[in-house]
């Protein structure tokens, strides 16, 4: 099944919306008007999905957002 | 209600027949009709005195005459109205003709035959043969009332079932309202039923027991019924009502008895939504012979279908609601942030977040490096982003390519499957968003979702790009402005006002902000020639204003209604036209209605103030500009010797005062204008609407 899940899509959100955002999961919590409890299940997946960096471990775990890698292709490649 | 007045209508009409008093009564010998009475006038008393008397009421199973007293009869019947009730009928009194003098003495001798005796008149008196005759007809009496309440029980049960129905469509509709209400309902109503159940088709060929009403419910929800096998796996195959009765001996119920359910009768009704079964009602029952009615099971499974299409198309709503308040955010978002790889960003988080795929990336052509393809990914191999965005570039953006706003699959050369959707705006690709899915069905239902999130991007790259394009043509405007401004005074006098006339010109006649933006541009820009200003210009009203010029420059002829404009106002600010050019103007609705315009504006600048007869060789505005700036009268006097284009020494010569003062002068005059040069200091004078009259 699909998981088209709300929460992660707006705790993604605020951080394209705020990239420089260094914050934990309470302080998330409170930014976004969510329990801590609920939100960390998400920020967990979001580190999966490599979408967010963890830095430390438990209840001062600081989240951050990661830019996608970048790779130039030259367009002569493409219409040679 | 009709049934009791047709009831005692029969009932007054047979006694009147039979010439016999006729009653109905309970199984406590309580009357439950009002007594017929025959022709002859009866007692009460004499009739409660009857029925009392009759030995053993309950136990009479047919109609038959039973005696009240030795030789004193009456006639009963029993009626079955429904299982928790039985009446019966009773006729009398009558006794026959051969023995009447012995009743009449046995009631003589009797004290309990003292009332019979009284009211002896009211004894019909009859032969053997009439006596058959009369048991026949209370029999046919006996049979109607019988068939009277009969209807009346079958149609109490149809409005039963109507009121149930009722009940359940006024409440399909409300939150609280489940299948387990309803199914419990219907057992509720159907008392030979020992459990009712519904088993809910989940994927391919699974079927769930979901919903259970009965004994050892927590043991029964969440059964698997097993395609083909057992009893409701069976109907399943077949899709049709299924019945079974003496199954205890049945070795397809030891799986029942596991779950503490031991049926002897078993129902089984597939529930059908256009072709597809959805689901199994089922019913069993501890009697031999369940009676389970085929007709209410049917119109049950029909009122579930219902239920669960109500349902799905709720889900379905609520989904559409969720893509919709989530697009709404994303595209919020997207449109706040004000840069290109920002955008990109949020599309491949959101494409990743949507269809939980295990990376993504975007292709995308960057907007100020001609001839280079970008690619923006999360979650792929480095060793695999270099082929796959050569060969991603090369089917989308190949010249070849047609369609391009649809999504597609394509299979990578490592056998992943990615969905690829296009970043469109207006015909105009700017990138490509390709996910990586587990399989194309999961990815069906979001298609819609992804194509308006690949639209959005577009549009917000677009505007981004538009933006972009603004503020690099301002920062060339305004440097080609510096150079009139330093080696074409005439020109940039002309640029100065003609910008200034087409600011609220425009406004007047409604322009949007982009087409005056693109003459605010034009009215520096027409000094240049138009190979300067070739592929330097990248805002698209600006380049087709500017296109337009030339041409009607060089044809001597205008068509394009914001050209007509530019020309108006640069003749109206000393610009000499061409002659066929002029000709056609002044014949253009446009010049009438600026020239309406024109003359507004100006009546409201030559307001004369009374009595300062001095002031009108200063100019008209003069006194406003000086109050407004704070200027003394020879600072005013000086920055008019300015505006006429005089050197500091000519505005000495002409004020006869010393070049130190004008000095002096020209750095408050700067200072209060809060500008740094004289040029500056000019334009600011022109901008703020002051034209030096010529004394």
């Amino acid at each position: 099944m699909l998981q088209f899940n709300p929460l992660k899509v707006e705790c993604t959100l605020f951080f394209e919306e705020n990239p420089y955002t260094l914050e934990t999961a309470e302080g998330l919590a409170s930014r976004l008007g969510r329990k801590t409890t609920e939100l960390v299940l998400i920020l967990e997946h979001l580190v999966t999905d490599s979408i967010l960096e963890k830095i430390g471990d438990g209840e001062q775990a600081i989240y951050r957002y990661v830019q996608p890698d970048n790779f130039q292709i030259p367009r002569e490649f493409i219409w040679e | 209600m009709g049934v009791e007045k047709t009831l005692q209508n029969l009932q007054d009409g047979y006694a009147h027949l039979l010439d016999l008093m006729v009653v109905l009564v309970d199984e406590k010998r309580l009357l439950k009709t009002k007594i017929s009475y025959p022709k002859k006038n009866c007692e009460e008393l004499l009739v409660q005195q009857m029925i009392a008397s009759i030995p053993n009421l309950t136990k009479i199973k047919s109609t038959i005459y039973i005696e009240v007293l030795p030789g004193l009869k009456v006639l009963a019947a029993p009626i079955i109205t429904n299982r928790q009730e039985r009446l019966y009928l009773i006729g009398g009194m009558l006794v026959e003709d051969e023995i009447f003098d012995a009743l009449k003495k046995y009631l003589q001798e009797h004290e309990e035959g003292a009332v019979f005796l009284h009211n002896l008149q009211s004894v019909k008196v009859v032969s053997n043969g009439e006596k058959a005759r009369i048991l026949a007809t209370f029999q046919q009496l006996s049979s109607s009332i019988q068939s009277l309440y009969q209807n009346q029980v079958y149609v109490d049960a149809f409005h039963n079932k109507i009121l149930n129905a009722k009940w359940a469509v006024e409440n399909i509709t409300d939150e609280r309202f489940n299948l387990d209400i309803l199914i419990q309902q219907f057992k509720n109503l159907n008392p030979d039923l020992s459990f009712v159940g519904i088993a809910v088709h989940k994927e391919e060929e699974r079927y769930l027991i979901q919903h259970f009403a009965g004994q050892n419910m927590d043991k029964v929800l969440g059964i698997e019924v097993a395609l083909g096998e057992g009893f409701l796996g069976q109907v399943i195959v077949t899709e049709e009502y299924s019945y079974w009765t003496h199954i205890q001996e049945d070795p397809r119920l030891v799986t029942y008895r596991k779950y503490g359910l031991s049926p002897r009768s078993l129902f089984c009704q597939p529930i059908k939504v256009g072709n597809q079964t959805k689901g199994l009602l089922f019913g069993g029952s501890e009697k031999e012979e369940g009676l389970f009615d085929p007709v209410d099971i049917s119109i049950l499974t029909s009122f579930i279908g219902v239920f669960m299409v109500q349902q799905s198309l709720k889900e379905s709503s609520n989904h559409h609601f969720l893509q919709l308040s989530t697009f709404n955010e994303i595209f919020s978002v997207m449109t706040k942030v004000n840069n290109v790889k920002r955008v990109l960003y949020i599309l491949i988080d959101m494409g990743m977040n949507i269809l939980s795929g295990s990376f993504a990336c975007v292709l995308f052509k960057e907007i100020q490096v001609q001839n280079k393809l970008s690619l923006l990914s999360r979650g792929m191999k480095n060793e695999q982003l270099g082929e796959y965005g050569r060969d991603l570039g090369k089917r989308h953006f190949s010249n070849k390519l047609v369609e391009r706003t649809k999504g597609m699959f394509h299979e990578l050369a490592s056998g992943e499957l990615v969905y690829e959707m296009p970043i469109t705006f207006r015909s105009e690709l700017f990138g490509v968003l390709s996910i990586g899915v587990r399989s194309k069905d999961e990815v069906k239902p979001y298609i819609p979702f992804l194509s308006s999130l690949g639209i959005a991007g577009g549009i917000s790259i677009y505007l981004l790009q538009k933006e972009l394009a603004q503020h690099s043509d301002e920062k060339l405007v305004n440097l080609l402005t510096r150079l009139l401004e330093k080696n074409e005074r005439e020109k940039y006098r002309q640029s100065v006002e003609a910008r200034k006339l087409v600011a609220e010109f425009a406004k007047e006649i409604g322009l949007n902000a982009q087409q005056i933006n693109a003459l605010e541009n034009a009215c520096t820009l027409i000094f240049y020639e138009q190979e300067i200003l070739q592929d330097a210009i990248s805002d698209k009203e600006t380049m087709e204003l500017m296109q337009h010029y030339y041409q009607a420059q060089e044809w001597k002829k205008v068509e394009k209604h914001l050209v007509k404009l530019l020309f108006i106002i640069f003749e109206r600010v000393g610009e000499k036209l061409a002659q066929p050019l002029q000709q056609q103007l002044q014949n253009d609705p446009l010049y009438k209605t600026f020239e309406e315009w024109e003359a507004r504006n100006y009546m409201t600048e030559i307001e004369i103030p009374f009595g300062q007869e001095n002031d009108m060789e200063l100019g008209v505005g003069q006194e406003e500009i000086k109050l407004k700036l704070n200027l003394s009268n020879r600072e005013m006097e000086v920055l008019h010797q300015v505006l006429k284009g005089l050197n500091n020494r000519e505005i000495a010569q002409s004020l006869f005062i010393s070049d130190h003062t004008v000095k002096n002068h020209m750095t408050n005059i700067l200072q209060k204008l809060g500008v740094t040069d004289r040029s500056q200091a000019i334009a600011k004078v022109y901008q703020m609407g002051y034209t030096p009259q010529n004394s």
